[in-house]
This record gives C-alpha cells, sequence and structure tokens, in this order.
C-alpha cells in the first residue's frame, strides 16, 4: 500500500499538465462554431435516424420484440382492410358515357377512314385496295 | 501559466452539495431550452474533461477534438438525462465511453502530443524529493519525466488507464470513479493496485 501511495504520487505529477493559456476561454466560442456548422452539414434526416437510433438502443429486446409484433400485425390488418375494401367495391361496368358530340360522318382521309366519336378517334383502314408495305407498321 | 494551487483538471466541489445543486439548475435551465446554461457547464467541466480526455490519450490535438466531441453528445443528450446520477457523473461517463470509443477505433497507437507541464511542478514536493534523492551527478529534466511518466501510462490498457487517471491525477474518489465506470469500488481498487504495479516498473529511476 505504501508503494502504492509513493506511485499514486509521482502519477499525480501529471495533473500539472495543461493546455496553453487561453485554451479554456475559447473553447466555448469554439465550440459554439462547430455547432452551428454540424447544424449546416447534418440533414434533416440523418438526425432523425440518430435520434430513433438512440431512443431505441435503451429498449430490452422482449420490449423490441413486443413493438415488432405489434406493427406487423396492424400492417396485415392495414393490408386485409385494403383488400376487402377494394374486392368490396363491384367493377365499374362498362360504362358508355355519351358522346359530347354526335358521332361524325366518316370521312376518307389519307386513304383511311376516320370517325370521330367525342374524343375517340377511329380510323379504319382500306381495305379495299392492296396492302403496301408503308401500311404495314411493327 | 496557472496561478491556481490546484491544477487545471482537479476535481474541486463538484461532488458537494452546492456544486450538484447549482448543476441541476443549469441542467433544468438547458433542458428548457436556455442555451446560456448549458454554456456555464461546458465552462465549468470543460477542464476537468479535458485532463481525463488528455491523460486517457496523451495527445493533445486528439484531446481538443475529443472534448468538443463529449459536449456535442451531451448537448444531444441532454433530453433524456433523467437526473438519477448527478451530471458530474453523466458527463464524466459520456467523456470516458467518447475516449475509449476512439481509442479502440484507432487502429495503431496516436503519436504522442504533450501539453506543457506548469512551472508549479518544479515546487511540489514529489518533485522535489525526486530532485534530491538521484543520483546527484544526474539531473532530472521534467521533460524527461512528462515522457517517462506518459509512455508508462500508456502501457496499462484503457481501462486501467481511466481509474489511474481518476484516481491519481484528478483525486476522484473510488466510489464516484465506481459510479462513473459502473463497476463496484472492489474493482476500482484492484484495477489502481495492478495499474500501479505495472507503472512502478516503467517508473523505477524515479522511485527511491
Amino acid at each position: 500500500m505504501e508503494q502504492d501511495s509513493e506511485i499514486s504520487k509521482i502519477i499525480g505529477l501529471k495533473k500539472y499538465e495543461s493546455p496553453e493559456d487561453g485554451f479554456f476561454e475559447d473553447f466555448l466560442s469554439d465550440f459554439h462554431y462547430r455547432q452551428r456548422q454540424q447544424l449546416v452539414q447534418l440533414s434533416s434526416r440523418q438526425l432523425f435516424f440518430e435520434r430513433v437510433a438512440e431512443y431505441f438502443k435503451n429498449w430490452s429486446r422482449p420490449q423490441l420484440a413486443a413493438v415488432t409484433t405489434v406493427i406487423l400485425l396492424v400492417a396485415l390488418f392495414l393490408s386485409h382492410l385494403l383488400i376487402s375494401k377494394d374486392s368490396l367495391e363491384a367493377p365499374s361496368a362498362i360504362t358508355h358515357t355519351e358522346p359530347s358530340s354526335p358521332i361524325s360522318t366518316p370521312m376518307l382521309v389519307e386513304n383511311k377512314f376516320v370517325e370521330q366519336a367525342g374524343d375517340i378517334e377511329f380510323i379504319y383502314l382500306d381495305l379495299s385496295r392492296e396492302p403496301q408495305n408503308q401500311d404495314v407498321e411493327f | 501559466m496557472h496561478s491556481d494551487s490546484i491544477p487545471v483538471g482537479q476535481a474541486t466541489t463538484s461532488s458537494s452539495s452546492g456544486g450538484v445543486d447549482a448543476d441541476m439548475e443549469y441542467v433544468n435551465a438547458a433542458q428548457q431550452g436556455d442555451v446560456e446554461a448549458f454554456d456555464q457547464l461546458v465552462i465549468k467541466y470543460s477542464p476537468k474533461l479535458y485532463t481525463l480526455i488528455y491523460n486517457m490519450t496523451s495527445n493533445a490535438e486528439d484531446s481538443r477534438d475529443l472534448l468538443q466531441d463529449v459536449f456535442s453528445k451531451a448537448f444531444r443528450s441532454l433530453p433524456r438525462f433523467q437526473k438519477k446520477s448527478s451530471f458530474y457523473t453523466w458527463i464524466y461517463a459520456i467523456g470516458v465511453n467518447v475516449t475509449l470509443n476512439f481509442i479502440k477505433k484507432r487502429k495503431r497507437r496516436g503519436g504522442y502530443s504533450f501539453d506543457p507541464m506548469d512551472e508549479a511542478v518544479l515546487n511540489n514536493e514529489v518533485f522535489v524529493d525526486m530532485k534530491h534523492s538521484s543520483n546527484p551527478t544526474e539531473q532530472i529534466r521534467l521533460n524527461e519525466l512528462q515522457k517517462k511518466l506518459n509512455i508508462a501510462l500508456q502501457q496499462l490498457s484503457e481501462d486501467h488507464r481511466a481509474v489511474v487517471t481518476m484516481f491519481d491525477i484528478q483525486g476522484i474518489r473510488h466510489a464516484q470513479i465506481a459510479e462513473i465506470l459502473n463497476i463496484s469500488a472492489g474493482t476500482v481498487r484492484s484495477r489502481l493496485h495492478y495499474a500501479h504495479q505495472q507503472m512502478r516498473s516503467h517508473l523505477q529511476e524515479f522511485i527511491d
């Protein structure tokens, strides 16, 4: 114990080591500067993930397992609800919408009959003439 | 150079009831968003934490960066500080953890970068006794002592270095070290004893 005391006193001489004068006076302003820099650089998303990680860091495994189970059950329930809702809605019958304008008389345009029905343009190929290569489009 | 009788980084009255009450006032205010209250805690604890980090790393440049990291982490974590321990214990634990993580991540032992020794050491009775008991033809040079002390300290494991720094250099009591490190007081004492034995072998020339 006396030996411990002796070496302890020698080690204690290290307490006389200290940074240059003014270091601690300047430290606070340096700290503020660095905080501002970090805020600029750190994205809000990173902050969010860091905080989430910190929050869950202290949770025990049973707690994490219980919460995970609840989240999965809720997700399953919601997805089941959505699927049921979709199936309950009757598939829409083919609705015939009244054409906003009467069907126009078919017109021959560039060897094709073009008929306008509302917003839809029907193009009928002229089958009466011999097919030519330019009519075939792949 | 410091003119105070107690060198920078020494444990003073931070563990006294008055100091703890003052800390809690600042903590409560800081948790409510008072940034200047946190600044007061930075001013109060930066010398002590710097001493802790510096003696754990023996590198002044790394210590400056790590001290910033410690207070950054403390600032971000302050809303979750539940006051089950004193602020002193809490922030010291952060300081130890940040420093240990840094040391472990460092791939190889970092270079030394020493802070200057205060001239007040020349009047310290331990240093004076060493000069008198040494070979009269050999002058103990202060920088040689400093270098050998730091090398000897770095030979210890991080866990042993932490207790030596807090007890021998900063004068923190066993019970408080135990609380900071979350170990028993008995473990603190046994680590100290082992560390002293190890360092003794490196510092034999300075011992009678």
